[in-house]
């Protein structure tokens, strides 16, 4: 007769389990586009999980090659588009710091407003499509009333909700409409308590913290070795944001912390960016504040042809460091581009981060490192 | 610019290493010389170029430059390091073993420029397999294309 204490024995000892393939995606709702992920599964623990992206591979950079430097600038709108106006500032910055142009004190600052707002959005999107990849549908509703009014707001200045094409070298396109300033003042007053709602909502949710909590850790020694950034690279404790660390733009004029995580697990890769963004209404505020008065375009050529010579210039985009690697010839188009993208190299980790977990984590894993395709694939 | 520090420094990691050239704002090394250096400028500890940023190519008509973004977070330095590859023999070491982020990034360059990265498993990551040619490099034309 067997017991089952035997039974037990067996089962851990004398039975083995084959190896398996199962694939998720390439449409699949959790991988935020079309991306596909081959896992190796032993029962119900991951062996290896192989990431395939490209699907959404246009060649940005090829395209690049053959267009003037300014018509590159909607391209870096649909490289991120959930965060357009950040690839936009990285951009321009590139030739600005090729050229040596100077931007007015005006444009910086509505540089940074739009940057931060746009970080704002797109962590948004971050924080709620988590939230329901995790099974709570209802934040992410939440998440996406408040996303829909700093859309309204970029679509004021900008005439587009995503595709914003504001930024030029030497500034931006157009002032701030007179409409704006107080309308973001008021979203700025509402979003803390919006802030409050999603962790009350999510952050808080006994669920939501079993499933994430100690689950996909990364420490920091594996975070650094795989060149990961952004909230990723905080939630394992790296203090390391450009805004603070290589200040560029107006960045070192504002009080704000940079939050970090401890455990670097799922749920403080989630946490890092509300926490995040409500030291970016913090920056807005004081930007508010002291937003001077002024041109909003400075002294660019209206051709533009940065000299002979290479540059590589890095800002802290919303999902890590955002580069932007420019090979100028003397003409007006770039010889060569190449863009950073913090997503790709981020999900790079993704194998890493899965391994010997189970299956149902690969949604919480892959959630947190919060990938966008139109950037990872470029 | 560089930074004094680094530029100081330079000279002395690179004395067994004689295709190390110290440029204004970057250095040069030949690609058979080019773990050591990295090797050496991530242990050394006077300046921990601990991250790798960013890992790219240029083809040049006559040769294939790889760059290497490198970063020291503990003291904040920034460092290019560029290397020369013959566009008939685009061989370099791979530089996985010292930075592990350079896995993607590598197979991206090898992807879209065709640069062969030696001592480790080379796949195409964004085109599909049977893609024929490398996109980025100068000679590439396709149907539809504005050149």
């Amino acid at each position: 007769m067997i017991t089952g204490t035997d039974l037990r024995d067996r089962l851990e000892h004398d039975i083995k389990t084959d190896r398996y393939v199962l694939n998720m995606g390439p449409q699949h709702p959790a991988t935020h586009g079309v991306f596909r992920v081959v896992l190796t599964l032993d029962g119900e623990v991951i062996v290896n999980a192989e990431a395939v992206c490209g699907y959404l591979h246009r060649g940005i950079e090829k395209l690049a090659e053959a267009r003037t430097y300014t018509q590159v600038i909607p391209y870096t709108d649909r490289m991120d588009y959930l965060a357009a106006m950040l690839n936009n500032l990285g951009y321009v910055q590139t030739l600005e710091k090729m050229m040596g142009v100077e931007v007015p004190e005006r444009a910086e600052y509505i540089r940074v407003i739009c940057a931060e707002l746009t970080r704002i959005a797109s962590h948004l999107i971050s924080v709620g499509t988590y939230s329901i990849e995790i099974g709570g549908i209802t934040g992410f509703f939440y998440c996406l009333r408040d996303r829909e009014k700093i859309l309204d707001l970029i679509e004021m200045i900008s005439g587009s909700r995503m595709t914003v094409s504001y930024m030029r070298v030497g500034g931006v396109s157009e002032d701030l409409p007179a409409e704006f300033l107080p309308q973001v003042k008021k979203l700025m007053k509402e979003l803390p308590a919006a802030f409050d709602e999603y962790d009350g909502l999510i952050t808080g949710n006994e669920i939501f913290q079993a499933r994430t909590k100690f689950v996909g850790v990364l420490n920091p020694e594996t975070a650094i070795n795989y060149s990961a950034s952004g909230p990723m690279l905080r939630a394992s404790g790296v203090n390391w944001d450009l805004r603070k660390a290589r200040p560029y733009s107006v960045y070192d004029r504002f009080d704000f912390e940079v939050p970090l995580g401890r455990n670097g697990d799922c749920f403080d890769r989630f946490r890092m960016r509300i926490l995040e963004m409500r030291q970016s209404v913090r920056i807005i505020e004081q930007a508010l504040e002291g937003l001077p008065e002024g041109p909003f375009m400075g002294k660019a050529p209206k051709v533009i042809k940065p000299p002979v010579g290479e540059m590589y210039h890095e800002i802290e985009g919303a999902r890590g460091i955002l580069g932007y690697y420019l090979v100028s010839d003397g003409s007006p188009k770039p010889y060569r581009m190449h863009v950073r993208r913090p997503s790709f190299i981020n999900l790079g980790l993704l194998s890493e981060l899965c391994r010997g977990w189970k299956l149902a984590d690969v949604v919480a894993i892959l959630g947190s490192v919060d990938i966008v395709l139109g950037e990872v694939d470029c | 610019m560089l930074d004094e520090k680094v530029a100081g420094r330079l000279p002395v990691l690179g004395e067994s290493m004689p295709s190390l050239e110290v440029k204004e704002n970057a250095v040069t090394v030949g690609r058979d010389e080019l773990p050591a250096l990295l090797r050496a400028l991530k242990e050394d500890p006077e300046l921990a170029f601990n991250y790798l940023t960013n890992l790219t190519a240029t083809d040049l008509g006559d040769r294939i430059t790889v760059v290497y973004h490198l970063v020291s977070f503990i003291y904040g330095y920034q460092l290019t390091v560029g290397c020369d590859i013959p566009r008939d023999d685009p061989r370099i070491p791979s530089v996985m073993e010292i930075y592990r982020g350079a896995d993607w990034q590598e197979r991206e360059t090898y992807d879209l420029l065709g640069v062969i990265f030696e001592g480790r498993d080379l796949a195409r990551i964004l085109l599909h397999d049977g893609f024929e040619g490398y996109p980025l490099r100068k000679d590439f034309t396709w149907a539809g294309g504005r050149d």
